[in-house]
């Protein structure tokens, strides 16, 4: 196959090396007809592998969600069967409750968490960006890394370093993760943890934005930090934000590994979220058709908040 | 328009791909020439471990024997998911070495060859129990018997000899034992130990198989069997017992270790090998690294009997020949070397740790020619006597993760009504036995 550049794109930024099917020739003869499928080979090798790694399998898991998968006796139509076994069934809508609240106090914990340190960390200063790298080692850790460190983090006993912590302000020690009362939050602190940072680096980005005359007068008018907040950084963050949000929201519809690695859903199913339900139907009771429904009822989730969102901030952007 | 067409058409077209890929049903597989029939062998153990070694040696001397080529895998971590993974390619291993427990989720889905006790060469050697571990609900047999075991009591004998306690005779002996170790300071260091280290969390249903032992000597049964079929039991009066007297342990007398319902058998296993717990019930496998941690500290104790006597969990693992396999004969003759004195002898491994055979399955095979642990003899006669399968259900793994959820909320929640708990179980314990067509 040979390699050409193509010398029709229009600036210097697209003029990439392309693999190119069609021979140079027969291509110049045709160059009309042609211009429609220049667009195409260049999003071709992506294309093949999205269609390859995501849409066979998504659509596979949409045939599978109307069938009772057994891959060696052949599976059989079971038609709404699997919708309606998970439907019916009162764990799939506590999942569904305790993702929303994992997804509502995480999201809002580190939105708020990175925002508040990345007006701290801002600026050009050496020592300031030492802390802001270690600030952000949270989000280069591997999950697993996380939650195995949170566990021991997390040991219920008084001699525990979470619970020394509290027994400086003289709070009686938790059971943290292995009591239903408390699991749900020990979960979202872990997420907000690791969340932050990464909203900070990214509002940083945003922050250096803003227009700093905007502030100077802003002061002028009397405004306070607060009020300079509010009516300079935060409408000048939103497109950032905006984006911060839609990720957020995707991230938490589908969390999994922390909750998996730390309570596996438990105490009594305290923190089962949709995720750690469907692995649990789909790899350990191998109800595979079961959870592909549940699969696929959450991507349709995700797709419809994803676009909720981007609705929203168009909306609040004009 | 043009837009929303262009949206689906690639859906449609993945839908129609997906429709076709990987869905057919199983085919008969034709068979290779002898001469070029090899195996892949999967083990559900963790690689590069004394197990994985052990496994590589075995796997090895069978080559060396018949000249068939054997490739072993040894696997831990998603066990399960990867081996769906093989079913969804049909490409299965030709051989699975895992737990007796998991034959009927195997069956159930197709996966497992029959297997005719007559024609397998050494058969009639074996332990007629050991059979019943490879035995599925419809009679028929779906694997071949490679090693046996049960649990027992581990203790920290130093201990309880420091604080002048008898070895326990009954429960209540069992309870004050423990509970002295929680509030007497049993190793000097006035560091909190537990009285016991108990797998609470519910991956792959490790509460309910830690507590199965305590289940049933305390009066519990998780189905009954009657004319028609079987029933769930787990409601009646003596389970509620057993079950209460478990979350006791916890809510109670408070002798188990703190988060115990977060922990898997290893992390129990930690707990007391780093003397934070005083005893630990677990299977003999686990025999060689305790000696070598604790030495001479710790003693292994037949369990006291509980309100109606005692009954230890009986395991073990299967050779399971699996289905679609090109290498029928190979598979075969795996399972002949492994039941073999020879196979038998390199799977105890003597006292080393790893050991595959725990308990041999072979009668002809005297383990104490190879070992010199005399505990070993000690879990012999308590599988012998006190041994029991988990029942023969079609499927046993709901019921499994069903207990293990229950227990699992019982231990780590002090305020729920063990009656409400167990009725709930005794309703979905009904539901798999109906979907499993076993129903009375």
């Amino acid at each position: 196959m040979s390699t050409v550049l193509d010398d029709r794109a229009p600036t210097g930024a697209a003029r990439t090396e392309v693999d190119a099917p069609v021979p140079p020739r027969r291509r110049r003869r045709s160059a009309r007809s042609g211009r429609w499928i220049t667009p195409w080979l260049f999003l071709a090798p992506a294309l093949i592998l999205f269609v390859y790694f995501k849409f066979i399998p998504m659509g596979q898991a949409v045939v599978m969600s109307f069938l009772d998968v057994r891959p060696y006796l052949g599976n059989t139509a079971v038609g709404w069967d699997n919708y309606r076994t998970l439907l019916t069934d009162g764990e799939f809508f506590r999942a569904a409750g305790h993702t929303v609240v994992i997804a509502v106090a995480q999201i809002s914990g580190a939105m708020v968490l990175g925002f508040a340190l990345a007006l701290l960390l801002e600026g050009q200063a050496r020592r300031i960006w030492f802390v802001r790298s270690a600030a952000f080692l949270p989000v280069v850790v591997p999950t697993a890394v996380i939650a195995e460190v949170w566990r021991i983090i997390y040991h219920p006993t008084s001699d525990g370093l979470a619970n020394s912590i509290l027994g400086l302000f003289l709070i009686e020690p938790s059971a943290w993760i292995n009591s239903p009362d408390t699991s749900m939050l020990s979960v979202i602190l872990v997420g907000i943890w690791r969340d932050a940072p990464y909203n900070m680096i990214i509002i940083i980005a945003g922050l250096v934005g803003v227009d700093r005359s905007l502030y100077e007068s802003a002061s002028l008018d009397g405004a306070g930090i607060i009020g300079r907040i509010r009516h300079v950084t935060l409408p000048a963050l939103r497109p950032v934000l905006a984006i911060l949000f839609t990720l957020a929201a995707i991230r938490a519809m589908r969390i999994f590994t922390e909750v998996f690695l730390l309570t596996n859903g438990g105490p009594n199913g305290s923190t089962e979220v949709l995720m750690t339900l469907i692995y649990r139907l789909g790899f350990e009771q191998i109800e595979l058709g079961v959870a592909a429904a549940g699969s696929v009822i959450l991507l349709l989730a995700t797709i419809v908040l994803t676009l909720a969102v981007r609705l929203v901030s168009r909306r609040i952007q004009s | 328009m043009k837009r929303r067409t262009a949206l689906i058409a690639p859906l449609t077209g993945a839908l129609l791909l997906a429709g076709c890929s990987g869905m057919t049903s199983q085919a008969q597989v034709a068979q290779l020439p002898r001469t070029d029939q090899s195996l892949d062998i999967w083990q559900r153990k963790a690689p590069n471990t004394p197990s994985d070694m052990i496994g590589q040696e075995l796997v090895a001397a069978f080559t060396a024997k018949t000249g068939i080529k054997a490739e072993l895998t040894s696997l831990s971590q998603d066990f399960e998911l990867k081996l769906q993974q093989r079913a969804v390619q049909r490409n299965l291993p030709d051989i699975v070495i895992n737990d007796t427990a998991q034959l009927g989720t195997m069956q159930t889905q197709g996966l497992l060859r029959e297997i005719d006790r007559d024609e397998i060469e050494g058969a009639s050697d074996l332990h007629e129990r050991a059979w019943d571990g490879a035995t599925g609900y419809d009679g028929r047999t779906y694997g071949v018997p490679m090693t046996a075991h049960t649990v027992a009591l581990f203790n920290r004998r130093d201990w309880r000899e420091k604080l002048g306690i008898a070895v326990p005779e009954s429960w209540d002996d069992l309870v004050d034992m423990w509970t002295a170790y929680t509030t007497e300071d049993p190793d000097g260091t006035g560091k909190q130990v537990a009285g016991i280290a108990i797998a609470g969390t519910t991956k792959r249903g490790y509460v309910s198989w830690n507590t199965s032992s305590f289940f049933w000597s305390g009066g519990g049964e998780y189905v009954e069997e009657t004319k028609g079929g079987l029933r769930s039991a787990i409601a009646d009066d003596g389970s509620i017992q057993a079950l209460t007297w478990i979350r006791d342990l916890a809510c109670d007398s408070a002798v188990i270790q703190p988060g115990a319902s977060s922990q898997d058998t290893g992390g129990s296993k930690d707990t007391f090998l780093a003397g934070r717990a005083g005893s630990f019930l677990v299977a003999p496998y686990e025999l060689p690294i305790i000696r070598e941690t604790l030495g001479d500290a710790f003693e292994v104790l037949t369990p006291p009997p509980g309100p109606t006597g005692l009954t230890t969990l009986a395991e073990g693992n299967n050779l399971y020949l699996m289905a679609g396999s090109d290498s029928n004969e190979a598979q075969q003759a795996f399972a002949e070397f492994v039941i073999s004195p020879e196979g038998q002898a390199i799977g105890m491994a003597g006292d080393r740790d790893g050991n595959l055979v725990r308990l041999p399955v072979n009668t002809t095979v005297d383990m104490m020619d190879t070992r010199t642990d005399r505990e070993w003899e000690h879990f012999q006669e308590i599988y012998d006597r006190y041994g029991r399968y988990v029942p023969a259900v079609p499927n046993w793994n709901p019921f499994l993760q069903g207990s293990a959820t229950t227990i699992n909320a019982l231990i780590s929640d002090c305020s729920l009504d063990v009656g409400a708990e167990a009725e709930k179980l005794h309703a979905s314990f009904t539901a798999a036995l109906e979907e499993q067509g076993a129903l009375a």
